[in-house]
């Protein structure tokens, strides 16, 4: 149709201004979607921080601080459990598996775990990822530590390295175990969980190097040397949390209602999945304003495609009186502006999609290594795809704005043809 | 359409009264004014005296608030704005005093689009190579050399050529009343000669009338009649442009 080809040959003649619209619109639905995208990735990521664990245990508290203390390492555990209490959990006939988790020290700003060699086989992250060695091995000597990933590339530690840990969480500490040293024996492989930045160590290191200190300081006269204290009983009298994996899922809520009863201690026991949900919840509101930042980003493309489009009415005006004057109807020529406002939109769309599924592929592995953010190459979801189509409706309508003026202007202009 | 022209007049304007939206004060009131078929009628009269609101009325870009616009004997005051519409794109051209081409198109592109708003027209004139070759030909007929200008943009044509066009755009289909606004003010004389002459042939040809306003009263003599606006103007328009012309 000849209209039509006009229309474009009109778009075509202000290609400039009309590709500057598209960019801005592109740009405002690239923000819309990444958002989304990293939204998405970033609740997949925090939800899937520790899988394969059934319940954690620690001493009672609320459940969002234990699974923050526990598996976030954030904060600290007003109580610990003793040994006999885990121990007897460890015996129910629901367990299959139990890792004992003693936290309280820390390394130049790292949190120092104390745990069993069970927990690299057992701890899962993104429902079936185990941990994997970078480098060397578990710890087997008294004195040997597994360092996060982001640890060992931080204070670029290779294996061998002998390191000190400080009593205490400070990243600046004066009181230092420098008395027992610890030799770097493995580094593991990065996974976007805090285990990156944890320095791991036996239950009984942390009983090794606070045998010789009382009520947080070192006891005088009563140091006891590296190689003496691998005679002593090392065995632990207190953690400060476990992870247990069931038998069966099934017994998951028995066994939690039974831990948070029982009766020589006050434990509880949370399940990871809702307490994550739980702590996605807290942190939700953060995502709520990005979602609206984008939003309105995405409003502004469609009131900058408006006033571009204002900006040709003057040209409009003559182009809509000639239009009349060959027999148009207004609708036709109202349609034609508003049709310019929907096209532009919708190639802003299209190419705002095209970027973001670009840049997704790019910078995916990037984004992934650095900060262990795993985002989807998927498909639109029809949400998005709802919401796209949305988005060109309301360019349609940002193009009625103009439309509308310049038909009301075309009928007071009559048959006068204006500049 | 020839039938009924042959034994209605071309035009009758009877007892208008129209106001501009939004303007309380100016009433352009027009108590009688009719066309034969085929006849060619000069309208005078100084500027801002309501040629133009004139026009439109005949057009039926907009409409009157009181009293009749036959064209054809068709009383275009009690049709709804898009019968309107499809009536002027079927039986009238109309030429403005300038810019009268979409400045992106082609010259051909220009000549061809009344033909997507009115199908008898186009029937009339045929497939779309018949289109185009009736396009070329009407150029030709008004001394432009299609080959030379038919593919070029309408914006970088001279005015002279841009008048010619819009004159081929409102012949094309055979209309049977062509309106014209001051089309030949923005040439100079030899050129509005020029174009009067090709557009008189070719409205001899096709049979149509033609309605032209100017403020140029030289012109008179090659008209069939000639109108002074003062003349037809009733109530408030008749003061305000006996004003005008003292």
């Amino acid at each position: 149709m000849i209209v039509l080809r006009l229309a474009l040959k009109s778009l075509a003649n202000r290609w400039l201004t009309a590709l500057l619209t598209v960019a801005a619109i592109a740009v405002s639905i690239m923000l819309l979607l990444g958002v989304e995208k990293v939204r998405i990735g970033a609740r997949q990521s925090f939800a899937d921080t520790i899988s394969g664990t059934d319940l954690i245990v620690g001493a009672r508290t609320g459940s969002l601080q234990l699974l923050l203390y526990s598996i976030f390492r954030i904060g600290n555990a007003t109580n610990n459990i003793t040994w006999a209490s885990y121990d007897e959990i460890r015996q129910q006939p629901e367990v299959a598996w139990a890792v004992p988790l003693s936290l309280g020290d820390s390394h130049r700003g790292f949190r120092v775990l104390g745990t069993t060699g069970e927990y690299f086989t057992r701890y899962r992250y993104r429902r079936t990822h185990a941990l994997e060695f970078a480098a060397g091995k578990p710890f087997e000597d008294l004195f040997d530590t597994v360092v996060g990933a982001e640890v060992a590339a931080s204070l670029g530690y290779k294996l061998g390295d002998r390191i000190v840990i400080a009593h205490g969480l400070g990243s600046v500490s004066f009181v230092e175990h420098d008395d027992k040293p610890f030799r770097v024996s493995g580094i593991l492989a990065r996974t976007g969980t805090p285990v990156d930045r944890t320095v791991h160590v036996s239950l009984e290191a942390i009983e090794a190097i606070h045998v010789d200190w009382q009520g947080g300081a070192r006891v005088p006269g009563q140091a006891v040397t590296a190689d003496e204290v691998r005679k002593l009983d090392l065995k632990p009298k207190a953690i400060t949390a476990a992870l247990i994996g069931l038998k069966s899922r099934l017994a998951t809520f028995r066994l939690q209602r039974a831990i948070n009863d029982y009766p020589r201690e006050a434990l509880v026991a949370i399940i990871p999945g809702a307490a994550l949900q739980e702590l996605w919840g807290l942190v939700g509101i953060a995502e709520t304003a990005l979602t609206a930042v984008s939003w309105m980003v995405v409003a502004t493309a469609l009131l900058g495609l408006a006033t571009m489009i204002l900006t040709t009415l003057n040209e409009r005006r003559r182009e809509m009186a000639i239009l009349r004057s060959v027999g148009a109807r207004p609708a036709t020529v109202l349609g034609l502006l508003s049709a310019e406002a929907g096209f532009l939109t919708l190639a802003g769309v299209l190419l705002g999609m095209a970027l973001t599924y670009l840049g997704l592929v790019v910078a995916r592995p990037v984004i992934d290594r650095l900060y262990g953010l795993n985002l989807a190459i998927d498909p639109p979801t029809w949400g998005e795809i709802g919401t796209l189509s949305a988005i060109v409706v309301a360019g349609v309508v940002a193009g009625l704005i103009p439309a509308i003026r310049a038909y009301r202007l075309s009928l007071a202009d009559g048959m006068t043809v204006r500049t | 359409m020839a039938d009924r022209a042959a034994t209605t007049r071309l035009l009758e304007v009877e007892a208008v009264r129209y106001r501009w939206p939004g303007q309380g004060a100016f009433a352009l009131e027009v108590p009688r004014l009719s066309m034969e078929s085929g006849e060619r009628l000069l309208l005078i009269g100084p500027s801002g005296t309501g040629k133009s609101t004139l026009l439109a009325l005949v057009a039926g870009i907009v409409a009157p608030l009181e009293g009749h616009v036959r064209v054809l004997g068709e009383d275009i005051a009690r049709l709804g704005a898009s019968a309107r519409d499809r009536f002027r794109a079927e039986h009238m051209g109309v030429v403005f005093q300038m810019f009268n081409l979409l400045p992106y198109g082609s010259a051909v592109d220009n000549v061809l689009l009344p033909l997507s708003f009115a199908p008898k027209r186009r029937a009339r004139v045929g497939a779309r190579s018949a289109q185009e070759a009736e396009a070329r030909r009407l150029l030709e007929r008004l001394g432009l050399n299609p080959t030379a200008i038919a593919r070029r943009r309408a914006a970088d044509l001279s005015v002279g050529q841009q008048q010619r066009v819009a004159a081929a755009r409102a012949l094309i289909g055979r209309p049977e009343l062509m309106i014209a606004d001051e089309p030949t003010s923005a040439l100079d004389s030899d050129t509005r000669d020029q174009f009067l002459d090709l557009v008189f042939s070719e409205l001899a040809g096709t049979g149509a009338g033609l309605l032209m306003v100017s403020h140029d009263a030289a012109l008179a003599p090659r008209f069939d009649r000639v109108v002074r606006l003062t003349d037809i103007l009733g109530g408030a328009g008749a003061s305000r442009s006996a004003e005008a012309v003292a």
